[in-house]
């Protein structure tokens, strides 16, 4: 490295000179490899300037060029090393979406999203934050024409969309893929999205491990005139999705090393929580999901059965029995942390 | 059925039902010692862990290092079991004679289901027998039938086109589904 231009007077540290030095080029450097333009667009750019002051062709004032490589060049050794290690933390965090993207789409697409949103956390944790907005963002206003669904250059996306097109489907496998006109490439792209990420915060998020749990004694002790007014409290992290595809369908034959193609539209609702550190995923019916929704927004149990029970098909008997087993199942599952009695609304 | 007026006898056995559920499976949760055996058990079909959560969360950098262990609790299914008598609706017969009249042709012929007949999710009588949801009749043990036998329509479309799969994997012919009666 050379000697550094000069720094102005009032960023100069009255202390060590050579720490002060050295906490401006890590600056830089934090500036140039990870702005999402690139090294040379990094070096221009003002949060660089702001420590050290020089463009990218001065660039040789703060690095040396090497035996074989500019100074550009070896700085985008960093560069490139920095998104390959983001990319392959996307890469873990949806697995399934890159299955069914492909490899060389994922990566593209993974690409884009970390220009349009840079890593800004000391933790990749918080690296796919916005990827499902992403996603969403960028979904193309229209279906894509069945005609564009092969495996083109990039060029024939529409350009706003970052959303690759559909792989084509090899021969043989034609006749088993959904209709055209009512399967959305990019919806199940999204909704695969959503349950990944459900599945990534509900394992790094707070869960039920270590707190109490449903106690059947206190159950037991209350009065059948306060079993309508109880109050059901998830444990934490639980989720409840709705999709427009089977996704976790398709996840799970995914985790199963099925190959799994694109299934048809088909609403589908799925739980994703936390037992004993193991991430879980429960499908419910339409009925389930929304007795559930309307349990975990805080509806007193029998308020919540009144209002769903009545425009469901189908008879009384059916759903008493139907309850019963849905309940023994649910807190089987662990999927209540705790009760509250109060008032009937 | 529309139900537009529920009396306040239904409301009370539909809470009572769903009270009593609670309790059960609160009893029978996966907490204790026992209840862990048994949800081990459970998982034996489930798709292979990859790894401890609980060593390889760790704090701060590192959520795209670690693989989640997860399960679906509600994918026990095995497709194979469709490739089982008895089955669960029409056109999900295996073989010449195996339909409810005995009088099929050829696999994907009989006329209706040859399983136990029943009316609600988890009065399934056996491992392959239960109705409806994503897998109907692959459910992998008494009582994990999602709904009744024989199907309704849409879980019959699920299973019919499940079990086309599953011959064509083995190579067997399937005969053409007969008209829903």
């Amino acid at each position: 490295m050379n000697a550094l231009p000069e720094e102005s007077p009032d960023r100069q540290s009255p202390g060590d000179e050579h720490q002060s030095s050295l906490d401006r080029v890590q600056r830089w450097m934090q500036a140039v490899i990870t702005h999402p333009g690139g090294v040379a667009a990094g070096v221009a750019s003002p949060s660089a300037r702001e420590e050290i002051d020089v463009d990218p062709q001065q660039i040789d004032q703060v690095i040396l060029p090497g035996p074989a490589q500019s100074p550009l060049e070896r700085l985008a050794v960093y560069g490139n090393a920095y998104y390959a290690r983001l990319l392959g933390v996307l890469r873990d965090l949806f697995p399934a979406l890159r299955h069914a993207l492909g490899d060389e789409a994922f990566d593209a697409f993974g690409v884009q999203y970390l220009q349009r949103y840079p890593s800004q956390s000391y933790t990749l944790g918080h690296l796919a934050d916005h990827f499902v907005q992403f996603l969403q963002e960028t979904r193309p206003a229209d279906p894509v024409p069945p005609t564009e669904r092969t495996l083109p250059a990039d060029d024939t996306l529409p350009p706003e969309s970052a959303i690759p097109a559909r792989p084509a489907p090899r021969a043989a496998e034609t006749d088993d893929r959904p209709s055209e006109q009512t399967a959305s490439w990019p919806d199940f792209l999204i909704d695969l999205a959503r349950l990944e990420w459900a599945i990534d915060q509900v394992f790094d998020g707070p869960g039920p491990e270590g707190q109490p749990t449903l106690d059947p004694e206190q159950l037991r002790a209350l009065a059948p005139d306060d079993w309508p007014r109880v109050r059901l409290e998830p444990v934490a992290g639980l989720r409840l999705l709705e999709l427009a595809y089977p996704v976790n369908d398709y996840y799970t034959a995914f985790r199963r090393g099925l190959s799994p193609e694109m299934p048809g539209p088909a609403r589908s609702f799925v739980a994703v929580y936390r037992r004993d550190y193991i991430v879980r995923r429960f499908a419910l019916s339409p009925q389930q999901y929304e007795l559930l929704e309307r349990l975990f927004d805080g509806q007193p149990l029998g308020q919540a059965i009144a209002q769903c029970v009545p425009h469901w098909p189908g008879d009384l008997d059916h759903w008493a029995q139907a309850l019963q087993n849905w309940f023994q199942r649910w807190a089987k599952q662990g999927f209540f942390q705790r009760i509250a009695v109060g008032s009937d609304t | 059925m529309k139900k537009s007026h529920v009396t306040r006898r239904d409301f009370n056995k539909l809470t009572m039902a769903a009270f009593g559920g609670l309790v059960t499976g609160t009893v029978a949760g996966c907490g204790g010692p026992a209840a862990e055996q048994g949800q081990q058990a459970e998982q034996g079909g489930a798709p292979p862990a990859e790894g401890q959560a609980s060593a390889e969360s760790g704090a701060g950098e590192g959520s795209g290092e670690h693989e989640h262990q997860h399960e679906d609790e509600t994918a026990m299914a095995d497709s194979n079991l469709l490739l089982e008598e008895p089955h669960v609706c029409r056109g999900l017969n295996t073989c010449k004679g195996k339909g409810a009249s005995g009088d099929n042709e050829c696999a994907g012929q009989g006329t209706c289901a040859t399983a136990e007949h029943h009316g609600c999710q988890g009065q399934n009588a056996c491992k392959g027998q239960g109705g409806c949801g994503e897998a109907p009749g692959q459910n992998a043990c008494k009582g994990q039938g999602n709904c009744a036998v024989p199907l309704m329509e849409d879980a019959w479309t699920k299973a019919r086109a499940q079990l086309e799969k599953a011959m064509a994997a083995q190579n067997k012919q399937l005969g053409p589904a007969p008209p829903k009666s």
